[in-house]
């Protein structure tokens, strides 16, 4: 049990799903947030401060590198 | 090794570093100046500094090294081990902090549970940032022997001297400033290593055939995921389990270093924006610090031990004046280590331990002081106690053992005090307790339950899970904590209720 063995039969395939996801969820999560708590204490709205977008950037690149890898 | 030019290199870097720290002086007057840099930090320098505080000088050698031997694999620890964690540390937990208006992890570890909880972890984490203050300095004085011929302590006490100097005089501006540069130094060193590297090989393609050509033992250098079933440290499951939900976690969200400045951010949006901008930074670390492993493996294969891969590679890759400016990134990684263990070793004695034990309702002025003087006496402790470290064969992998015996319990509790207004006091104080007894019997017994040799990354897991059940068992049975007491600490009480968001807003006002 404790050196989970009983995930041994799960895939490599399936372990880079899972792990994908891991980035994915939080970025979903961010994405639902409202634009009001975003943008607290920011200076003005311009776009870039919209904190969603930086989010979506990160996830952009986890992802590609680990379909790639 | 280093010639003329070399040498100026590193001088120069040196002098500006302390210029600096000099510069920085002048805009400590209170306390809030000294541990949260007086709340005026940009969100790009906060990110910088937190990227670097997490890559000292001995990963330039331990990264490249295990790359080396296990692959890329190792790029793991700075993407899903980092990225994912800084996601949810920036848009959920950041916020909550500094809505929170706390200066520490364990002062709001003391006022959601109790005088125990506050103590222990603060003494659990004085003890560790102390202890590896000395060793960390050692690692380096050992690594500056063998590369340049240096004497070791004359390493220790240069570094030692220019580093406490700016981080007495700026505290945490001077700390994250200096940074700023460290990073900047430390990215264009590897830059260099990389690019050379790579152009020497024949480029990214040539370099998986090299490597691929070596044998079946090096099948699995390019894979990110690898199977449990597999004879690796780095198994998905561990890595995903133990690192990706706990030990990041507890890193990004629990670590007194982060947060602290995340909490020097000028308001919310900029300690927010820093952690994103830090986790942006994160994805190049594996380029600049894993790829050169593999490097390495091209251009030198047979090497024994990984961790002669670096300094190898320097030898056989770097001109004058670029060996001198690696020097200078490999100097900015010891810097930007030692001065964060400084700052956040001082806050945490001055605001937990003085504050609270030794001298309360002092004025604002006597604890600017005896941060400072803490600092001076920190570092001089860590001179004097970095050679004991040689004494102890694998004392750094004792401390790494404290360490990460404690991030587990300590995730699981903050978790549960932050989340579930049901945790009482005595739940969070048997949780924490718990869960290092059952992490510290687990590491003991590790020849026994687990088939791999060093199963840190199982044990991260398991004892999140017992600090967390146990935490849950004992709330269960105790008494509730009156609202009173956990109004402003328990999530949607801290983000969601106005009238205690206005309270904060005029104290933080009149400060």
């Amino acid at each position: 049990m404790f050196n989970f063995n009983w995930l041994s039969g799960v895939s490599v395939a399936w372990g880079k799903f899972i792990t994908i996801m891991a980035f994915i969820a939080p970025m979903i999560f961010a994405l639902t947030m409202k634009k009001k708590y975003i943008y607290q204490g920011a200076d003005d709205g311009v776009w870039w401060r919209n904190l969603k977008i930086w989010v979506v950037v990160i996830v952009a690149v986890q992802v590609a590198i680990y379909l790639f890898f | 090794m280093l010639n003329g030019i070399d040498y100026t290199i590193v001088l120069l870097y040196f002098a500006g570093i302390l210029w600096m720290g000099y510069y920085f002086k002048n805009f400590v007057h209170t306390s809030t100046d000294y541990f949260l840099a007086g709340k005026t930090l940009p969100f790009w320098a906060i990110g910088m500094s937190i990227v670097v505080t997490d890559i000292g000088a001995v990963d330039f050698i331990g990264l490249t090294g295990q790359a080396y031997r296990y692959g890329i694999v190792v790029g793991n620890f700075d993407w899903i081990g980092s990225v994912p964690a800084m996601i949810l540390a920036a848009l959920v937990f950041v916020p909550y902090y500094w809505r929170a208006g706390v200066f520490t992890i364990p002062e709001y570890l003391g006022r959601r549970y109790n005088i125990y909880v506050r103590t222990i972890h603060a003494c659990v984490w004085l003890l560790i940032l102390t202890l590896n203050l000395g060793i960390i300095l050692w690692a380096s004085g050992v690594l500056l022997s063998e590369l340049m011929g240096w004497s070791i302590m004359a390493s220790i006490v240069l570094t030692a001297v220019v580093v406490g100097l700016y981080t007495i005089l700026g505290g945490l501006s001077a700390v994250v400033m200096t940074d700023v540069i460290q990073l900047v130094v430390m990215f264009i060193g590897a830059i260099a290593v990389l690019i050379l590297g790579l152009w020497q090989l024949g480029g990214w393609g040539a370099m998986v055939d090299k490597i691929s050509s070596l044998g079946p033992q090096y099948a699995d250098h390019f894979s990110l995921i690898l199977s449990p079933n597999k004879n690796t440290p780095y198994p998905w499951t561990g890595i995903f389990f133990g690192l990706a939900l706990v030990l990041a976690p507890a890193y990004f969200i629990a670590n007194q270093a982060i947060v602290q400045r995340s909490l020097g951010a000028i308001n919310e949006w900029h300690a927010k924006a820093s952690v994103l901008w830090g986790a942006f930074l994160k994805m190049f670390i594996p380029i600049l610090f894993v790829v050169p492993g593999l490097i390495a493996l091209g251009l030198i294969p047979g090497i024994e031990d990984g961790d002669r891969a670096f300094p190898a590679l320097i030898r056989q890759l770097l001109p004058p004046g670029m060996t001198g400016l690696v020097f200078a990134a490999f100097f900015a990684g010891l810097m930007s280590s030692v001065d964060s263990a400084l700052n956040s070793a001082a806050t945490i004695w001055t605001k937990d331990i003085y504050e609270r034990f030794i001298k309360r309702d002092a004025t604002d002025l006597h604890y600017l002081r005896v941060g400072r003087l803490f600092t001076g006496v920190l570092i001089i402790f860590a001179v004097l106690s970095a050679p004991i470290s040689d004494l102890f064969e694998g004392i750094y992998l004792y401390i790494q053992t404290i360490f990460s015996i404690f991030q587990g319990p300590t995730l699981a509790i903050l978790l549960l005090g932050m989340f579930w207004r049901r945790t009482t006091q005595w739940g969070g104080l048997a949780g924490l307790v718990g869960g290092i007894c059952v992490a510290t019997i687990l590491y003991l017994l590790k020849s026994t339950l687990f088939t791999i040799d060093d199963p840190f990354l199982y044990i991260a897991w398991w004892s999140f899970m017992s600090g967390m059940i146990i935490a849950v068992v004992v709330s269960l049975v105790t008494a509730p904590e009156p609202l009173d007491k956990i109004r402003g600490l328990v999530y949607g009480m801290v983000l969601h209720d106005v009238e205690m968001q206005n309270k904060l807003q005029d104290k933080l006002a009149e400060e």
